[in-house]
């Protein structure tokens, strides 16, 4: 892990073992993780979200161009709402629409989303832990 | 009155290398917006890794990225080898250097051949593909497998080298420069292609970073950001070998890179099947893979693949199921970077433009 002091003084954030846990301010953070030259994170690697049952977490890995270094931030959200990163981070936009689509979180700010993979018509968000599997009104083209 | 018009590219279009649906608005020629539609591959391979034991799911990983399994088999095989905190033999590592690096040759010569055929010249193709069948009979040799190989295990690989095998693979890459200048001798200065590559689909370094776009659509774009030198995994530090990095930004750029990279991975080869003769070993640290069990944590394994960078995400709940399995996979990102460089471009170069970013879409539908 780098060194994250700088962080922690401007932000109230846990620092673990591989990973940061942001519980609010979570686009300041980050913002302030691309844009100080310290951290320098200017590529999105990926949104990896998880199905905890009681709510979802968001893992967004982060990789640094300048410093070679990767970092995690990962931030819990509770009711299916989460926030934007598009304006931060523009490959954010399909991640987002693919989270949408599998387990049905939604993205504040992203004025287009919507489902990725399956069809609009798609009951359900398959990635999801409660998803039933061989639904019969999921039969194709019924 | 409005010129503009609506025109549906794909799904089912020769070009798109799958099946990749392109709503495109034209004014004229020229196109004004795109808007990619994925999906139609689209078999839940994240969703059948959480009903299947770890060993159940191995098989299937070859099929994200169909011409290059080996890389997604390695980067699965290592996430559960972190987990299990084993250790790979050095001669087990050295093997899946040479199958992943053999893999890319392969799929850049296929992706070489394709091009051109997008672009109308249909003899490449014939060419690209006599030399990627000698890769695929080694394969096939090897593995038993042409294309889904299923070759790495967790701990080490399924089946050992032989010199006789070995030999084999010197003898291709003996030959195999000679290839690539015969390519080049076709391709690099028809003006046919450089009127339709140079100066077509200007990706600038900044766009791509801000679209996370990797591999060697990037070091086209003059970033020299290589995961096998800036990240070593496997036994890559260990390796002599400089990525191909240039500056055009261009379609052209992007062929560059490949030939060149094809180069370097014929110098990894030999440096190889060197260690690989000389140095006996075990292949497999013996890991029971049936009812296999990971202790509880999460990990990415990251991979310079033929596409760009390849990562996969592993959440272990200490059960014989994977929790949460997640693919970052290269071409997920060109798709979604194609309206911004397809933009104002005439519309007869959107089919070259997005043939020299190299997607494939079981890939990006996963």
């Amino acid at each position: 892990m780098f060194d994250t002091s700088i962080l922690c003084d401007k932000f109230c954030v846990d620092i673990m073992e591989n990973k940061i846990v942001v519980r609010d301010n979570f686009i300041e953070v980050i913002e302030f993780l691309k844009n100080t030259p310290e951290y320098s994170f200017d590529v999105l690697s990926s949104i990896v979200a998880v199905d905890l049952v009681d709510k979802i977490e968001l893992i967004y890995q982060l990789y640094s161009t300048q410093t070679q270094q990767m970092c995690q931030v990962s931030y819990y959200c509770e009711n299916f709402i989460a926030q934007s990163i598009v304006s931060v981070y523009k490959s954010a936009y399909f991640e987002e629409c693919e989270i949408f689509d599998m387990f049905g979180v939604k993205f504040e700010n992203n004025n287009n989303l919507k489902r990725l993979y399956m069809p609009e018509s798609w009951i359900g968000h398959p990635m999801l832990k409660s998803y039933k599997l061989n639904d019969e009104r999921l039969a194709w083209n019924e | 009155m409005s010129n503009i018009m609506k025109i549906n590219i794909g799904p089912q279009h020769p070009s798109t290398h799958g099946v990749l649906r392109l709503i495109t608005e034209l004014d004229g020629e020229e196109i004004i917006s795109i808007e990619p539609v994925v999906g139609y591959l689209h078999r839940g391979l994240e969703k059948l890794a959480e009903n299947r034991s770890y060993l159940q799911y191995l098989p299937m990983v070859d099929r994200i990225d169909y011409l290059g399994g080996f890389f997604t088999s390695y980067a699965y095989c290592n996430c559960v080898e972190h987990l299990l905190n084993c250790v790979v033999p050095k001669r087990a590592e050295y093997i899946r250097v040479l199958c992943m690096e053999l893999n890319r040759i392969a799929s850049h010569l296929l992706w070489l051949g394709t091009f051109m055929l997008d672009l109308g010249a249909s003899s490449p193709l014939f060419y690209c593909f006599r030399d990627r069948e000698i890769i695929l009979s080694l394969f096939e040799e090897l593995t038993g497998q042409r294309m889904m190989y299923n070759y790495f295990v967790f701990g080490g690989v399924r089946f050992d080298v032989t010199n006789e095998w070995l030999n084999k693979v010197s003898d291709f890459i003996v030959k195999f420069p000679q290839c690539i200048s015969d390519y080049e001798k076709i391709i690099t200065k028809n003006p046919i292609f450089t009127d339709r590559t140079v100066n077509k689909g200007i990706l600038s370094k900044n766009v791509a970073l801000q679209y996370s776009v990797t591999g060697p659509n990037l070091r086209a774009s003059g970033m020299d950001l290589d995961f096998r030198k800036s990240n070593p995994y496997s036994v890559y530090d260990k390796l002599d070998f400089v990525p191909a990095v240039n500056h055009l930004c261009d379609s052209y750029g992007r062929y560059l890179v490949r030939i060149a990279e094809m180069k370097s991975s014929v110098d990894i080869v030999k440096q190889v099947v060197r260690y690989l003769k000389e140095n006996n070993g075990d292949i497999s640290a013996n890991i029971k893979a049936i009812n296999l069990k990971v202790q509880e944590g999460e990990y990415t394994s990251y991979v310079e693949s033929s596409r760009g960078l390849l990562c996969c995400y592993l959440r272990a709940d200490g059960s014989g199921k994977p929790y949460r399995v997640k693919w970052r996979t290269g071409s997920y990102y060109a798709v979604q970077v194609l309206p911004q460089i397809a933009k104002n471009v005439n519309y007869n170069d959107l089919i070259a433009i997005f043939g020299s970013l190299d997607v494939i879409m079981p890939e990006v539908d996963k």
